[in-house]
């Protein structure tokens, strides 16, 4: 328990570590990847690539091991990806949940961990963001659970 | 370019953050979902796992401030009440499916599905409309 704990924190700090770097945690920054100009620049892409290195090889070597049912680390069972587990349930809300999701991106430029690790700057914009996102989520929560009654 | 080499620096340090959450604790690295247990009860099981992630995402940036400058606070973000209705967005959008767009972009992607192809690409498409009509608050016109 202390394990899987001690390493949610490392994966927290990791995480945040590199959204400061690649620079999402800068609205400007990331409303300009939608500006299709003269100044628009790969960046995006370049976070996408450079993230997507670690985790092909995470899911190699998880498959070579023994087809995904060997044990994490610090036990328990090895989760599917949301993707997978709702795979055949691209519904209209699901849908839906995507237009809303990059609207509210767009609009404000920071994502949801964005906006967690800019909370750091202690302004009242951040932190209504942060209470704003926690509320969607609650509510989202007792609309799915009433609609796959 | 320097922009560009921080940028793939920041996407290894969080696919590796990805990855190690993957090894170690068996699960997709997906913030909104990790928020979303906490808030609603669901991840009740999970909860000190959760929240010492959520504690590193938050947490870190106070002891890194010193090292990596850190956007204006305010400057870049629109009212309050456009604040308000965008977080709510993201929350419910991302609750309706299953995800935000870097767990969807990044936790997911070596395994490709229909699913989050469809819905990074609707994100995108829809946070670009969002620019294009809300209009970009930080970005010098």
């Amino acid at each position: 328990m202390r394990a899987r704990a001690l390493f949610a924190l490392a994966a927290g700090a990791l995480f945040s570590l590199g959204l400061m770097l690649s620079g999402l945690t800068d609205p400007a920054t990331v409303q300009r990847l939608f500006i299709f100009s003269a100044e628009w620049s790969p960046r995006f892409l370049f976070v996408l690539l450079g993230a997507t290195l670690p985790m092909v090889v995470a899911w190699q070597v998880i498959r070579r091991r023994s087809g995904d049912r060997e044990s994490p680390l610090v036990g328990g069972a090895f989760s599917e990806p949301s993707s997978q587990a709702t795979a055949s349930k691209l519904t209209p809300l699901a849908l839906l949940g995507a237009v809303l999701f990059g609207g509210g991106w767009g609009a404000v430029g920071l994502c949801i961990s964005a906006a967690l690790v800019s909370l750091n700057m202690f302004s009242l914009s951040h932190m209504a963001l942060v209470i704003a996102i926690s509320a969607g989520l609650w509510l989202g929560s007792l609309v799915t659970q009433f609609s796959n009654r | 370019m320097v922009d560009l080499i921080y940028a793939l620096l920041g996407g290894v340090f969080m696919g590796t953050a990805a990855a190690l959450y993957l090894f170690t604790n068996g699960r997709s690295l997906n913030t909104s979902r990790i928020l979303a247990g906490v808030i609603d009860g669901t991840g009740r099981a999970s909860l000190t796992e959760r929240l010492c992630f959520l504690a590193g995402l938050v947490i870190t940036p106070f002891f890194l401030s010193a090292l990596i400058s850190l956007p204006a606070a305010e400057a870049a973000l629109p009212p309050l009440s456009v604040i308000v209705a965008a977080g709510m967005l993201m929350g419910l959008g991302a609750r309706f499916c299953g995800g935000c767009i870097l767990s969807f972009a990044i936790s997911e992607a070596p395994k490709p599905s229909w699913y989050a192809g469809v819905i990074v690409v609707v994100m995108l498409i829809s946070a670009c409309l969002a620019v294009m009509f809300v209009g970009p608050q930080g970005v010098a016109q």
